[in-house]
């Protein structure tokens, strides 16, 4: 084509047949193709093929007007100048000789320019011309390019050329058609970062992945599962992970592949160098672009360190678990409400299993915390706190503890619970008390001694001087201070013996309140010397009992004696009350023998706990011989017994004898 | 005119023993069964020398020795401590002399002698 031939496209145009035929077969054929590659291939080619055929089918009307017929078409022309694509008409010399709509609106008119100073600024063709190898061999030639825009934008364009020929068939120009794929490459850029954004996320994830085929080979690793187990694409996933030729039992990947569901296990592979890693591994499915479970990812966490940690922890707290109910002692668990949250066996034994009941309740039956609670010191200061307490066991009786408050901190350090320990001292607490006794009794012992002593002493001398002075009076008064002393030094042989030998109890059947009349009997008549009213008041219907006379006799003794002596001891100056000593025995609510000594002397002042039997043993008794406390004691023990006092300051002091009914029965 | 010696113990054997041994010296005695009562001899009786066990009822063996060295009518009678339990005289100022039971007699006298003469 040359520059004249801008003139056959100002001829005149007669249709015929031929040309109709022709044109309407490419329009048909347009329709098919584009119908077909929407289908196939998406919606991101379709408009570059659509271009494509309507780029073919304007050639072929270009065409059609080129064979002397083309001159007036109108229709052409339009869609010559709408396609949405560049479209040129370039001469041999590369000439541009006519342009379309959208050529015009980002090139400019350019008539008559070559097309790679319009293109590109060129001064020259450019290499591989399509446009020229389209003058050359006729046929259609494609390339992509880098054009530049009036505006100076850079702009990517696919370009197709195809001859334009006369009727004869001579090549007479080339229509070059340009497609701008800008946005397109810069979509496949972009497609092919996220590519390798994930190909880099497979690789680099900090676990095992692979992809498996429905015959459980290997069809894709990452580098941590080639770093591990080596790159073994198309091995079986069981002879990687365990050697094995066949698949395994319950293979996770088969359920994932039957179910296309996810699936998990935890299971321990054998690494190449020998060592084991337990794995948790998760069989996702896998679907291809037809919607087809085609394969499965397999994703291993190696969870060895954490299970070894798991396991460590489960046996710690096993440990500790072990501890917390083999502990000899009463452990509780208390919140900020002082309720119990938590306890060990031993504990819910002795007290009951109450959680959320508040300590003070179940330790000791109070309603209100106690004064000086170390639990909630250690809320306080954090601090270890230790006390001695008397809990009330749940049969009413008490038993002495040891009790430790220790903090339970949260990771931030704050005390949110504290956990309380009680040991049961009641073993050492009596061990103690007896040693105390001891201590106590021996310092009296010695004391009374010394002065039994003296009394002999006296007393001989006495006798010696009423010899001398042929005084019979002075010589009875001697001899009395002798047999009194040596009667005192008997009671207390008597009593040294009692308390340290086992002795064989013998005991009856007998109603305990012949026993009791008896000693009120005997003191009768010195209370009354002494100025002290003697009463006994029993129980109309105490039944009979098993009982060691004898042993009962002198626990009741030595009571009273001390009452007495405490009435007699009294230097109260402002006293008014007669003095009286009551002597009572019943049965109380929990069916045990209750004998109660009390007195109305001055009380013991200011006792607290055992620093009574200080007093206790610092007085003086005229008759005792300072053992009667360790005297009943030790008879209320062997009758399964205590005894208990409480003392009054100016009040008096009562001293109670408490003996389970039932086991006095028992004992034979 | 003999001098008065007040005893002051709760063993009436003691009591008993001690007016014998002083008397026999030629001594007067009066006697007491605890300090108050032995507070009260002293003021009617004002004797010239006490002797006092420690360990009575209610403590009044001590209460009466600190009330006489407090009291200036009597504070410079002398006072002999017979106790029992060892120790016992430590918290007490100045006795004029400490006798563990049972006694020396012999020495007892000795130290009675002097603390009248």
């Amino acid at each position: 084509m040359r520059s004249t031939s801008g003139k056959i496209f100002m001829r005149g145009y007669v249709w015929t047949i031929a040309s109709l035929y022709r044109v309407a077969m490419v329009a048909v054929l347009t329709a098919i193709v584009l119908t077909a590659v929407a289908y196939y291939t998406g919606v991101i080619y379709t408009g570059l093929l659509a271009a494509l055929l309507l780029f073919g089918y304007g050639a072929a009307a270009y065409q059609v007007r080129n064979s002397g017929m083309a001159l007036d078409f109108p229709g052409v022309d339009r869609f010559f100048q709408r396609v949405p694509c560049y479209l040129s008409i370039q001469d041999r010399d590369l000439r541009i000789i006519r342009v379309n709509r959208l050529f015009r609106q980002d090139f400019g008119q350019r008539i008559g320019e070559h097309c790679y100073k319009v293109y590109k600024g060129a001064d020259e063709a450019c290499p591989d011309c399509p446009v020229l190898k389209t003058f050359e061999d006729g046929q259609t030639h494609t390339t992509q390019e880098s054009v530049i825009t009036k505006d100076g934008r850079k702009v990517e364009i696919i370009v197709y050329t195809t001859p334009v020929k006369d009727e004869e068939g001579v090549v007479m120009g080339v229509m070059e058609m340009s497609t701008n794929i800008t946005e397109v490459k810069q979509l496949q850029q972009e497609i092919e970062a996220k590519r390798q954004e994930y190909q880099n996320l497979f690789d680099r994830v900090p676990c095992y992945l692979s992809t498996l085929d429905r015959e459980f080979r290997i069809l894709r690793v990452n580098e941590q599962f080639r770093k591990e187990f080596g790159g073994k694409v198309g091995e079986f996933c069981h002879k990687i992970y365990y050697g094995r030729d066949t698949v395994c039992p319950d293979c996770h990947v088969a359920k994932t592949f039957e179910d296309g569901e996810i699936h998990s296990r935890e299971k321990t592979v054998t690494k190449p160098d020998g060592s084991e890693a337990r794995l948790i591994v998760y069989a996702s499915p896998i679907h291809d672009e037809k919607g087809e479970l085609s394969a499965v990812m397999e994703m291993a966490t190696d969870i060895t360190e954490i299970k070894a940690l798991q396991d460590k922890l489960q046996e710690t707290q096993a440990r500790f678990q072990q501890l917390f109910e083999g502990v000899p002692c009463y452990i509780s668990i208390q919140n900020r409400d002082l309720k119990i949250i938590d306890a060990n066996q031993r504990f819910k034994d002795h007290f009951g299993d109450r959680p959320g009941t508040p300590c003070y309740e179940v330790y000791k039956k109070r309603s209100t915390a106690c004064p000086e609670c170390p639990v909630m010191m250690t809320f306080e200061d954090g601090l270890i706190h230790t006390h001695e307490e008397k809990v009330i066991n749940s049969d009413g009786s008490s038993t002495d503890m040891l009790v430790q408050s220790s903090p339970i901190n949260d990771e931030n350090g704050d005390c949110t619970a504290v956990m309380e320990v009680s040991t049961d001292i009641g073993e050492v607490k009596h061990l103690q008390r007896e040693l105390t006794y001891m201590g106590l009794t021996v310092a009296v012992m010695a004391h009374r001694i010394k002065n039994i002593l003296m009394g002999l002493e006296g007393g001989i001398f006495v006798v010696n001087t009423g010899f001398e002075d042929g005084d019979h009076d002075t010589l009875g008064k001697g001899w009395k201070m002798i047999e009194r002393n040596v009667g005192r030094v008997s009671a207390i042989v008597k009593d040294l013996l009692y308390c340290s030998k086992e002795r064989q109890m013998s005991f009856e059947l007998l109603d305990p309140g012949t026993v009791l009349c008896n000693v009120h009997e005997l003191f009768h008549d010195r209370a009354v010397r002494d100025g002290v009213d003697l009463i006994l008041e029993l129980q109309n219907d105490l039944p009979d009992g098993q009982f060691d006379r004898d042993a009962l006799h002198s626990l009741i003794t030595n009571l009273v004696t001390n009452a007495i002596d405490a009435c007699v001891n009294d230097s109260r100056e402002n006293r008014t009350e007669q003095h009286r000593v009551i002597i009572k025995a019943n049965i109380d609510h929990r069916e045990n023998y209750r004998f109660e000594v009390s007195d109305n002397g001055p009380g013991i002042p200011g006792h607290v706990g055992e620093s009574v039997f200080d007093d206790f043993f610092s007085t003086k008794g005229r008759e005792g011989t300072g053992l009667g406390l360790l005297v009943a004691n030790k008879v209320a023990a062997e009758h399964a017994g205590t005894i208990t006092f409480e003392s009054l300051e100016n009040i008096g002091t009562t001293f109670r004898a408490v003996i389970p009914r039932k086991t006095a029965v028992d004992t034979k | 005119m003999a001098k008065k010696i007040l005893i002051i113990d709760d063993d009436d054997d003691i009591r008993t023993f001690l007016e014998t041994l002083f008397k026999k010296e030629g001594y007067e005695t009066v006697a007491a069964s605890n300090g108050v009562a032995g507070l009260e001899i002293m003021k009617r009786e004002n004797p010239d020398l006490v002797t006092l066990d420690l360990q009575m009822p209610q403590n009044t063996g001590t209460d009466f020795y600190r009330k006489l060295r407090r009291d200036d009518k009597y504070k410079n009678v002398p006072i002999i401590v017979i106790s029992g339990l060892p120790g016992r005289h430590l918290a007490l100022p100045e006795p004029f002399a400490v006798f563990d039971k049972p006694i020396d007699k012999d020495t007892l006298i000795e130290k009675a002698r002097e603390a009248l003469a």
